[in-house]
């Protein structure tokens, strides 16, 4: 009799536990949130998987080129842009931040299965295998992006952007530095 | 006696490798291996300069539950065996259709971006007067809708799919998360934060009045 409130304090704690963690994952999955980037450069990117899976104990093996095209936009936090001297219709000091990968889009519409064989010994690729392969795929891709300058040319382009904007907006000399 | 005591050995000795085995999997001959890509080069098709104000973001999860039913017609040749020592003409086919069911469930997380397009913005879209400004632009678009590779959880996988069925589901959900952002008024939140994004600035930069129109 004695364990009967110590039992239900446990099933309430269970409870209330339970429904807490479903309310905070409907408010966390589905929102809309607000960005303030200005993406300045777009890059299409293409790398073929190669997957050469042979085991020593196994017969035969199992081959997959799976070719993948990504999407790269790059920008700087508009928010983050600091006016540090303005002069009215003449010229305009700017801090720009530091560039940042707005997004990596890999379509699934933009990967092709090319070959996908395995000898007669073993077995196909499951799906879920294939999707680990892509998945290394996106992470190589994510790797490599610094190697390609797209961050540079992020920063070069958004100088190059806020210029012609301030043109038309009156002013004769923009000049930057950077946070 | 010696030779018992060197089996019991054997036996000590194996069994304490089987269980090292278990804690370190990297000991076990038979471990399998996982999948490793060829590092291969990561190939620039396309650079363009663009100016995209991105302003909102809508992130959902959703289920893609798919199913299918395959007919396939077959024939039992139920009395084979009986046949072989008589006639074809005694031979009974029974023809029948055989169905079996396919279920595909797909965890997606997906993201999509709206913003406005700044870059189209010309000098006839400005009107400048003293401290007002005026600036009519683009009104937002969805950017892109991403579920990448590791956004996607295979979490039931039944019958045959084909890879490239898997690829149309995704894209199905790619399409879904898209609608769905669409539903939950993305561009009219879009609009409403690159306005008020662009008017702060403005301000900033010396401008007293800032219009923020969209075409």
């Amino acid at each position: 009799m004695k364990s009967q409130p110590f039992l239900v304090t446990l099933v309430l704690l269970i409870f209330f536990s339970c429904s807490k963690e479903e309310l905070t994952e409907s408010i966390i999955k589905q929102r809309l949130a607000e960005i303030n980037q200005l993406g300045t450069v777009e890059y299409d990117l293409s790398k073929v998987l190669i997957v050469d899976d042979e085991q020593w104990y196994t017969y035969g093996e199992r081959k997959a080129l799976i070719n993948i095209e990504a999407n790269v936009v790059a920008g700087i936090d508009f928010k983050k842009i600091e006016v540090t001297n303005l002069v009215p219709n003449n010229s305009i000091d700017l801090k720009l931040p530091d560039p940042e990968i707005i997004l990596l889009n890999i379509p699934p519409s933009k990967i092709r299965f090319s070959v996908l064989k395995a000898s007669f010994a073993r077995s196909e690729f499951t799906n879920d295998e294939l999707n680990q392969i892509q998945i290394m795929g996106e992470e190589d891709i994510r790797k490599k992006i610094d190697e390609l300058g797209i961050l540079k040319e992020a920063t070069k382009n958004s100088k190059s952007f806020l210029k012609n904007w301030f043109k038309l907006l009156g002013f004769k000399t923009v000049n930057y530095s950077e946070l | 006696m010696s030779q018992i005591k060197l089996i019991i050995l054997g036996f000590i000795i194996l069994g304490s490798y089987v269980g090292l085995c278990f804690i370190y999997p990297s000991i076990n001959p038979f471990n399998r291996n996982p999948l490793k890509i060829k590092n291969t080069a990561v190939i620039i098709e396309e650079s363009k300069k663009i100016a995209k104000l991105f302003s909102a973001t809508y992130y959902s999860e959703i289920v893609i539950d798919t199913t299918k039913l395959t007919i396939q017609a077959k024939t039992n040749y139920t009395n084979s065996l009986s046949n072989l020592f008589s006639s074809d003409d005694e031979q009974e086919e029974t023809k029948y259709n055989d169905s079996s069911y396919h279920q595909l469930t797909l965890i997606a997380n997906g993201t999509t971006f709206a913003g406005n397009d700044l870059a189209t913005i010309s000098e006839k879209d400005i009107i400048i007067n003293d401290s007002l400004c005026t600036i009519i632009i683009d009104s937002a678009k969805i950017i892109s809708t991403v579920i990448n590779p590791s956004d996607f959880t295979i979490f039931i996988d039944e019958g045959e799919w084909s890879p490239e069925e898997v690829q149309e589901i995704k894209t199905l959900a790619v399409e879904k998360v898209k609608q769905l952002s669409i539903k939950n008024k993305i561009l009219e939140k879009a609009n409403n934060r690159t306005k008020k994004l662009l008017s702060e600035f403005l301000k900033s930069v010396g401008f007293q009045v800032v219009n923020i129109n969209f075409k």
